[in-house]
């Protein structure tokens, strides 16, 4: 989060996190793991309650009655909501640089005939986080790429290596457009121009390694208005920095009592 | 869907009373689950004032950057 505090700024945007957790815990937390931005408390779950994202699954019984739902919001400067993120999961989030769109790490991948620039979300994950890794394509004038369900031809095809470091969530490939080839007198589904591929994984909640090792590789086919090229494969690698999911908890006499 | 047509194929009150249920279903579920979300795109997030890891009063404005801010809520710093 402290990552992604630097692009929120350039983007105009505070942020705030809140949790059900005394100003002692916040504190403690705080100045463990060097948090500048505020951390607020909302003890009587008042605020939780009043966005309407209580945790109804938590009995009133439980000591952890009080928390919210995982939602993040952005909000305008008047104070109204522009987007809504709900997490399935506490330990399965989407990173702040996921939710603005940041690019991290930014690289060009050398390739025969396209420039492909390689990026991410954030440059640090920790265990649990859902971050976003990211592919520009530029393709020259008058060249395509085939898309995803072609007939005949070698569609663009992303794919990451499988490893148990990580879980990779579904492709989407963006919308492509319908090409006729005259002399072919054929109708293809191509992308043309700049093409951007975005995909997500989900960091491991443990891992021994200090980083995420992402390999993947992109198959494409280009071809122009006379003729296409030799296929090609290009292999992509993303590193991300990694950090296990923090257990440590606050000194017994801070902790929050059963009601 | 595919369920709902495969209903319709009952003939006459049968399948009017499956339509019937199957819409009332989706109605009281839908808002329950707007419910669990909270207020969303486009409403105005209700006013706060809570204090910050260094005993800070904090309320949006004083969070919120020239475009506004982004809030996290999050289950606990300590579980």
């Amino acid at each position: 989060m402290e990552e992604s505090r630097e692009d929120l700024k350039q983007r105009g945007l505070g942020l705030a996190a809140i949790s059900y957790d005394s100003v002692a815990v916040l504190k403690f937390f705080a100045d463990r793991k060097s948090i500048q931005f505020p951390l607020l408390s909302d003890e009587e779950s008042k605020v939780i309650r009043a966005f309407g994202i209580l945790n109804q699954k938590v009995p009133q019984t439980s000591e952890f009655f009080g928390i919210p739902n995982p939602v993040t919001y952005i909000v305008d400067e008047k104070g109204v909501i522009q987007s809504v993120t709900s997490d399935e999961d506490y330990r399965r989030r989407y990173t702040a640089g996921n939710l603005i769109g940041r690019t991290a790490d930014v690289a060009n991948i050398p390739a025969k005939r396209v420039k492909i620039t390689r990026s991410m979300s954030d440059s640090v994950a920790h265990g649990g986080q859902r971050v976003k890794l990211r592919l520009e394509i530029d393709l020259p004038a008058k060249s395509h790429v085939y898309a995803p369900g072609v007939q005949g031809y070698i569609p663009i095809d992303w794919q990451l290596s499988s490893n148990p470091s990580f879980e990779a969530l579904p492709m989407q490939y963006p919308q492509s457009r319908n090409l006729y080839l005259a002399a072919i007198k054929e109708t293809v589904p191509v992308y043309e121009g700049k093409l951007v591929l975005e995909r997500e994984i989900i960091a491991a909640q443990k891992l021994a390694d200090p980083e995420l090792r992402i390999e993947g590789r992109l198959r494409y086919q280009v071809c122009d208005d006379k003729q296409c090229f030799v296929p090609e494969t290009v292999p992509i690698v993303w590193t991300i920095k990694y950090e296990p999911h923090d257990t440590t908890r606050a000194p017994a006499e801070l902790r929050r009592k059963r009601p | 869907m595919a369920a709902h047509h495969s209903e319709s194929a009952l003939c006459g009150d049968a399948s009017r009373t499956l339509q019937i249920v199957l819409f009332a279903t989706l109605f009281l579920i839908l808002p329950v689950g707007a419910v669990a979300q909270g207020v969303a795109k486009g409403d105005r997030i209700p006013e706060f004032q809570l204090s910050d890891q260094n005993g800070r009063v904090q309320t949006f404005e004083s969070v919120r950057g020239p475009k506004g801010a982004m809030l996290v809520f999050y289950r606990s710093a300590d579980w």
